[in-house]
Parts: C-alpha cells; sequence; structure tokens
C-alpha cells in the first residue's frame, strides 16, 4: 500500500465522488503519475434500474420483474487492491501422486504472481490442519515454495477445520483495505471432522460476514460438488471444476487474474419500496434480507469490464393511476482501487393505467431475457435432478440441455451457453455432467456476464 | 393544474415561521413561489413531502404530476384479512378464496429451506380464514398444535401459523372497514381552495396515521364490528350527509380505503382527517391534507389532535359540520365530550 498515492481527507469542495470529474480538475483516488491516465476519470460501477413494463395495470394486485444492471468499466486507473489470499489445499490420501503434484505446482504460479503488497498464507488439511505459511507479506518466493514442495499426501479429509484455519489466516489481517480471498481445493468428500453441509454452510456465510469470500475448486469426479458449489454461492466466491490434474494450475491463475482486476467489493443493494409493493422474490440471492419496506442483499465483487444483472419479482397492489416509483435502488459498494466507499442510486418508476393491454405494449424486452436465463437455470437444476432420480432419459436430457444451450446464446450468455455444450458432449460419451451443470447454474444465478 | 395545488399551501406570513437552517428566507407578502423546506401534499396519499422530492416518500407517486381516476376497491379487498410475518414484518393480504402458501411459484413466497414448495393452502370464505397443510415435509403449526394434512383447521383473528419454521400471525381488519362510500359526482385530484387560510405558521408534524397497504382501513385495536355511534358530524352546508363517528379510530377522505369516503368534493385530500374516538373523548387530526381542516375558524396544524366539543364547526372542504356527542347506548363506553373537556389535550 506504501505505492499508492492516498487521498487525504474529503474530496475537494463541490465535487461529488459518483461524479464525473471534468478533464483538468483535481486527480482521481488512486492517480498513479506512472500511467497516462485516459481523459477524465470513470466511475468504478454504473447502475441502472429497468422495469418489466413501462406500464402496470392499476386496477387490481399484478406482479412485475425489475431488473438491476450493474456495468464495471473497462479500465482501472490506478493500482489494484492488495490481495489477502489464503490456498486451503486438500492433501488426503487421494490426491497423491500427479494431483498434489499439479497443486504444488498451481502454488508455486499464485506466489509468482504475487506482489510484496499482497499477503499470502498456505493451509494443507488431511485429518489434521497444517499451515504450511501463515499469512504475511511475499518477500522470499523461492523460501515459500521451498515450504510448498514438501507437501506430503495424508490421510482422511477434514474440510471444515481446513477451511475454519485458512477463513482465520485470512482474519489475521486486519483493517479494510485488502481483497480477502480463501481458494479451497478438494478432490474428495469431507470425510473427518464436522462433516455436514449446514455446518460448513454456515461457516462460510459467518466469514462473509465479516468479508472474506471463499473460492471452491472440485478437482476429479468424486467431490461433493453440491457441497462445494454450496459453499461458493453462499459465500459469493467463485467455483471451479476442474477434471484432470494438469488443469489445475490454469484454474488458479484465473482465479488470480479475476482478484487482481476486482473493482467493486463489498456490494451490497438496497431496496427501499413505497407502500404498496411488495418484493416476492430475489433470483440467485441465497439469503436476502427481506423487510416490510425494505429488502437488502449482497451481490459477487465485480471485475473490470463485467456487468452482474440483478433480478427480483415484485407484487404491485393496486394503485390510482399515475406514474410512481415503485422502488428506490441503492446500490453501495467499496471501490476495489481507490479503497472507497461509494453509493449508487436509482429509481424504477412504472405508470400505473386502467388500460391492461398498455402492460404489454410496454414491454421491455431486456427484462424478459433475463428472466429466461433464470428459467434455464432452474431448468438446467431440474434436468440434473431428473438425470440423478432416473426420471430422465439420457435422451430427454440431452433435449433439454440444446434447448437450454439455445436460450443461453440467445441472451448473450456465450460462457455458460459453451459450459452447456460441453455438457452435451460428455453426456452424448456418456459421461458424468453433474460437477460441470452445477456450475453453470451457479453461474447463471449469480448473474454475471463480460459486458 | 399542479402548481396551484403546491401553491395554496406556501402562503405564509412572513417572520411567524421558525427558521431551519439551510431554510430560504420566507416570502415577501403576496410571493406565490414554492420555497424550500415546504411541504407537498402527495394528491394520492396525503403525505407531506419535502419539496426537493420527485417521488412521494410513502406511495411513490410523482409529485409533480396529476392522478388519474381511480376505481374503486371491492369491499372484500378493503377488509381483507392479512398474514403477517414474524421478524420481518412482512404482509400478506389473504384475497377471496384459495392463496397458495410455499417455498416456489406460490402466491404468499416464503423463502425458508424448512418450508415445502408447496406447503399449504389458505381459504378465506368472507370473514373464515381456514388452513390446510398439503402434506409438507415440516408441517404447519396452528397456535402450537401441529395440524393434520389435507384437512381444514380454522383460523381465529390473531391465531399463530407455522410453515415450517416461518412464523405468521393472521390479522383480521379492525372495526368499520367497510368503507362508507358517500356518493356525489366523481373528481381526480385535490383542487386547490382559492380562499383557503394560510397554513398556521410552525413546521407541518408528520401525519400520526400508522402506514399500511394503500387500500386497509385504520386500525382502531380490536373494536368490534357495528358499533353505534357515539357522536356525529352533522352536515350544516354543502353537499353531502352527516357523517358517524363510532369508537374508535377513523380516517375520512377521497380516496378508497378511508373509513368514511367523501368523493363528491375535489376540495377534500386523498386522506383528510382522521378522528379518535375514546373514553377521552374524540380527537380530530388532519392528516396533512391540501386544504386544511378548519375548526371553529382556526386550520387546524396537521398532525396535531384537537379535542372536539358539542357545537364545534368544522370545515372539510366544501362542506361544513358541527360535531354532536349522540345519546350513550347502555355499554360502558363512555361517549365523547362531557361537559368538563380534558384539560391535557388542548394545544
Amino acid at each position: 500500500m506504501e505505492d499508492r498515492t492516498q487521498q487525504m481527507g474529503s474530496p475537494p469542495a463541490g465535487a461529488d465522488p459518483n461524479r464525473t470529474l471534468a478533464v483538468g480538475g483535481p486527480p482521481a483516488p488512486g492517480f498513479d503519475p506512472q500511467r497516462t491516465a485516459m481523459g477524465a476519470p470513470m466511475r468504478a460501477l454504473e447502475l441502472e434500474a429497468v422495469v418489466g413494463s413501462r406500464y402496470a395495470f392499476a386496477s387490481d394486485v399484478t406482479r412485475e420483474h425489475m431488473l438491476l444492471r450493474l456495468v464495471g468499466s473497462g479500465a482501472m486507473l490506478g493500482r489494484r487492491m492488495p490481495l489477502n489470499l489464503c490456498l486451503v489445499i486438500d492433501r488426503s490420501g487421494s490426491m497423491e501422486g500427479e494431483p498434489l503434484e499439479y497443486v504444488k505446482r498451481a502454488c508455486g504460479y499464485v506466489v509468482d504472481l504475487m506482489e510484496p503488497t499482497d499477503v499470502l498464507s498456505i493451509v494443507t488439511f488431511e485429518e489434521q490442519v497444517d499451515v504450511v505459511m501463515p499469512a504475511r507479506r511475499v518477500v522470499n518466493k523461492a523460501l515459500v515454495k521451498e515450504h510448498i514442495n514438501r507437501i506430503q499426501p495424508g490421510n482422511t479429509t477434514n474440510l471444515y477445520d481446513g477451511l475454519a484455519a485458512g477463513c482465520m489466516q485470512v482474519g489475521t489481517v486486519s483493517g479494510s483495505g485488502y481483497l480477502n480471498r480463501v481458494l479451497l481445493l478438494t478432490d474428495g468428500e469431507p470425510t473427518a471432522g464436522i462433516k455436514d453441509f449446514a455446518s460448513i454452510v454456515n461457516l462460510v456465510a459467518e466469514q462473509k460476514r465479516r468479508g472474506i469470500t471463499v473460492t471452491a475448486l472440485g478437482f476429479g469426479s468424486e467431490y461433493n460438488e453440491e457441497l462445494l458449489a454450496g459453499i461458493a454461492r453462499r459465500s459469493g466466491g467463485n467455483y471451479y471444476y476442474v477434471a484432470q490434474p494438469a488443469l489445475i494450475p490454469e484454474v488458479f491463475r484465473r482465479e488470480l487474474e479475476a482478484l487482481m482486476t476486482i473493482i467493486a467489493k463489498n456490494v451490497r443493494v438496497r431496496l427501499h419500496l413505497p407502500r404498496g409493493v411488495q418484493v416476492r422474490y430475489v433470483y440467485g440471492v441465497p439469503a436476502p434480507q427481506m423487510g416490510p419496506r425494505l429488502v437488502e442483499y449482497s451481490l459477487p465483487d465485480i471485475e473490470r469490464g463485467a456487468q452482474v444483472a440483478s433480478l427480483s419479482e415484485l407484487e404491485l397492489d393496486r394503485h390510482v393511476p399515475g406514474t410512481y416509483r415503485i422502488a428506490r435502488v441503492e446500490v453501495a459498494y467499496d471501490d476495489a482501487v481507490s479503497g472507497r466507499a461509494e453509493l449508487l442510486t436509482a429509481d424504477a418508476v412504472v405508470e400505473f393505467v386502467a388500460d391492461p393491454s398498455l402492460v404489454e405494449a410496454g414491454r421491455n424486452p431486456v427484462v424478459q431475457r433475463e428472466l429466461e436465463v433464470h428459467l434455464a437455470s432452474r431448468n438446467l437444476e431440474k434436468t440434473m435432478m431428473g438425470m440423478r432420480t432416473q426420471q430422465l432419459t439420457a435422451m430427454g436430457a440431452l433435449q433439454e440441455l440444446q434447448r437450454t444451450r439455445t436460450i443461453l446464446l440467445q441472451s448473450g450468455n456465450t460462457e455458460q451457453a459453451q459450459e452447456v455444450g460441453q455438457a452435451i458432449d460428455q453426456l452424448q460419451r456418456g459421461g458424468d455432467v453433474e460437477k460441470t451443470l452445477i456450475g453453470t447454474i451457479y453461474h447463471l444465478d449469480q448473474g454475471k456476464k463480460k459486458a | 393544474m399542479s402548481e396551484d395545488r403546491i401553491e395554496s399551501t406556501q402562503v405564509m406570513p412572513a417572520g411567524d415561521r421558525t427558521l431551519v437552517a439551510g431554510d430560504a428566507p420566507p416570502p415577501t407578502e403576496g410571493a406565490a413561489r414554492t420555497q424550500m423546506g415546504a411541504t407537498v401534499a402527495c394528491a394520492v396519499c396525503g403525505t407531506g413531502n419535502s419539496a426537493l422530492e420527485t417521488y412521494c416518500a410513502e406511495c411513490g407517486f410523482l409529485l409533480a404530476s396529476s392522478p388519474g381516476a381511480a376505481e374503486p376497491a371491492p369491499p372484500e379487498e378493503t377488509a381483507a384479512p392479512e398474514l403477517v410475518e414474524a421478524g420481518s414484518g412482512r404482509r400478506f393480504r389473504l384475497r377471496g378464496g384459495v392463496t397458495t402458501v410455499g417455498r416456489e411459484g406460490t402466491d404468499i413466497l416464503l423463502l425458508d429451506g424448512t418450508v415445502s414448495r408447496r406447503h399449504a393452502q389458505i381459504l378465506r370464505d368472507n370473514g373464515q380464514v381456514t388452513v390446510i397443510d398439503l402434506g409438507s415435509t415440516n408441517g404447519t403449526q396452528v397456535d402450537g398444535a401441529r395440524i393434520q394434512p389435507n384437512q381444514p383447521v380454522a383460523l381465529a383473528p390473531g391465531a399463530v401459523v407455522r410453515f415450517g419454521n416461518a412464523t405468521l400471525t393472521l390479522a383480521l381488519p379492525a372495526a368499520g372497514a367497510e368503507a362508507t362510500i358517500v356518493t356525489g359526482p366523481p373528481s381526480d385530484q385535490t383542487l386547490a381552495m382559492p380562499s383557503a387560510p394560510p397554513v398556521p405558521p410552525a413546521e407541518a408534524a408528520p401525519a400520526p396515521a400508522p402506514a399500511g397497504a394503500e387500500a386497509q382501513p385504520e386500525d382502531a385495536g380490536g373494536v368490534a364490528q357495528e358499533e353505534a355511534p357515539v357522536a356525529r358530524l352533522k352536515a350544516t352546508s354543502g353537499p353531502l350527509p352527516d357523517i358517524p363517528i363510532r369508537p374508535g379510530t377513523m380516517t375520512i377522505g377521497r380516496r378508497p380505503g378511508c373509513t368514511v369516503v367523501l368523493s363528491g368534493d375535489p376540495y377534500i385530500s386523498g386522506r383528510h382527517l382522521q378522528i379518535d374516538a375514546d373514553i377521552s373523548g374524540c380527537h380530530l387530526t388532519d392528516l396533512g391534507s391540501t386544504n386544511g381542516t378548519v375548526l371553529n375558524g382556526q386550520r387546524l396544524e396537521p398532525g396535531q389532535r384537537q379535542l372536539l366539543l358539542d357545537g364545534d364547526e368544522i370545515q372539510v372542504g366544501q362542506g361544513t359540520y358541527v360535531f354532536e356527542t349522540l345519546e350513550p347506548p347502555e355499554e360502558e363506553e363512555a361517549p365523547a365530550a362531557e361537559p368538563d373537556p380534558a384539560e391535557e389535550d388542548l394545544v
């Protein structure tokens, strides 16, 4: 952090941190004199609130969808926020041989990518937990790699204690100026310590409240994908499925790259509702806080060039015809470059009319498409469930997957469409697609895609 | 036009009003501009809003626009019972017929893992409310006792229903819930009366009326229905008839959802005033109406409770009324206005 130009005190008088400053004004926070600034500094995030239709029927209780779009700017002006990363590595018996070798290589890559301002810790678990490297700045990279190379395979899998130890390491670094992340890699089911889904997910939820996010990497074909996806989902972190050990280093690198390009963290949405409007459901969010007039929930960290779509279903009471703001939206986040807390606001506005046919005429196709993506995700879930319980034949499953892939292509979710394509191939070769699909479902629910 | 409506509340005698830091200086005599710090009454719900707001803070209405003509709500909806969720306080209105309860795709969506996708059904047949568990995983409890699946169980007002871990309470609408619609020619927005007396020089207090869903009548706290009136507002002029006053709280205004709906007079606001009748007497409170409520020639401060005495003259919109207590029936409920009014209630 010593390298960054810190913004002292409050912004210049009259400057609104949310508004674009005119060229020639004071330098933006995080301004790095070594880099050529691109014209006027930009806001890290832009917020837009869109309702499913411009119109709503005034004389009855109706339902409508509301879409929030958060777009991350394409540029990152200034240095990235330093990382506070813990690698939590499964070294149970099944990892012996190639898997563990590739993991060590992957850890080596991470060490190489870290900068002097980043903090790294490494924890391994089998039945017992070992702190290979307690949280500290990476100064002597060679020494760290030496410790990594000494990791040996062990016995059973005590995932809970490993995860808890990793979070504790990350927790030893105080202050909000870091991007906290625990990277968990496992190839199996928890077989020792606390093993049940609820306790593990609760641990993760608790850590999230402390600002620590967990990314889960599942390796091989034996791990519990429900558990790992559940961890990622509750935490707001990422989920990866690695089929072959040789791919482990690449996935580590991808996660690190994503971390290093995060521009907004700790993203929280607050929907302020007027009388006569209720939120029935928020898509893709595990535990929204619902009150009679206020709904709050978190969104995942946003990387440079990414966008997050947050969809919710509202119930609208009868209204006297007229134009109303049906939700006052606030999105609070921490700018990962400047470290400053920012607040975006938007109004979702609808005109209540006596003529019901206007509602269809005023439809916004963007909201409809986003809804279809979520429905596609639910469909994938049902397909997976159907295959698991064998209520769906392989043929039936293939048809469903084809359909879903088409929907995803049409809505611009190309990454997930590709994943479904891979699952189709796998299925046709008689392979197991659940580990891929559960990741696809999670990614769709997160609502993230490249802008 | 809307500017006229706003202006009628803004003309104030200079110098009488206590300035708050940041306020614009009071206008000179005859100035008609809306000044900062003053309030704008919402044309739909009557709530006072800061003039800086674009949308009403209570109902979201675009303040600078005019509302259209509203269709009156069917009586079954204005008197609908509600299930109130513990913790979140969310209210789910029970319409006539079947309301499904569950975790997915149901009328009442409870986002709790212990609630089954299709957990239960609520049947509302006029005043009667029953619940049926649809064979849910974690069951349904009524007042602590688990009920059998597929067997309807009646719910009394105040009953606590648990679907899995989700707890809800049945709340019935309060006394005098039927909207007494006094008919007259239909009108939409509240018009400004050219001769409206100026607002008394003080900050407008927020309306004390409890917030609730738009078409919900006020909650008078469990008073029985159909009680005899203890007093009335006897109409002495204007197109509208007498207004009976029953024990409890009643709202009077132009919008459906008020206890007494006066729909003929465009100078009456959507929610104009409130009358509380109990053993301490009848008290009138202006709810921040556009043209105000005038008691014995004095325009009342919004939000300030005022005790009513026999013979008091009240002007609401184009109508004038005289407050009159009525002969009580043999009940213990004391009528309003004993010869000696409660001293502490006088402002």
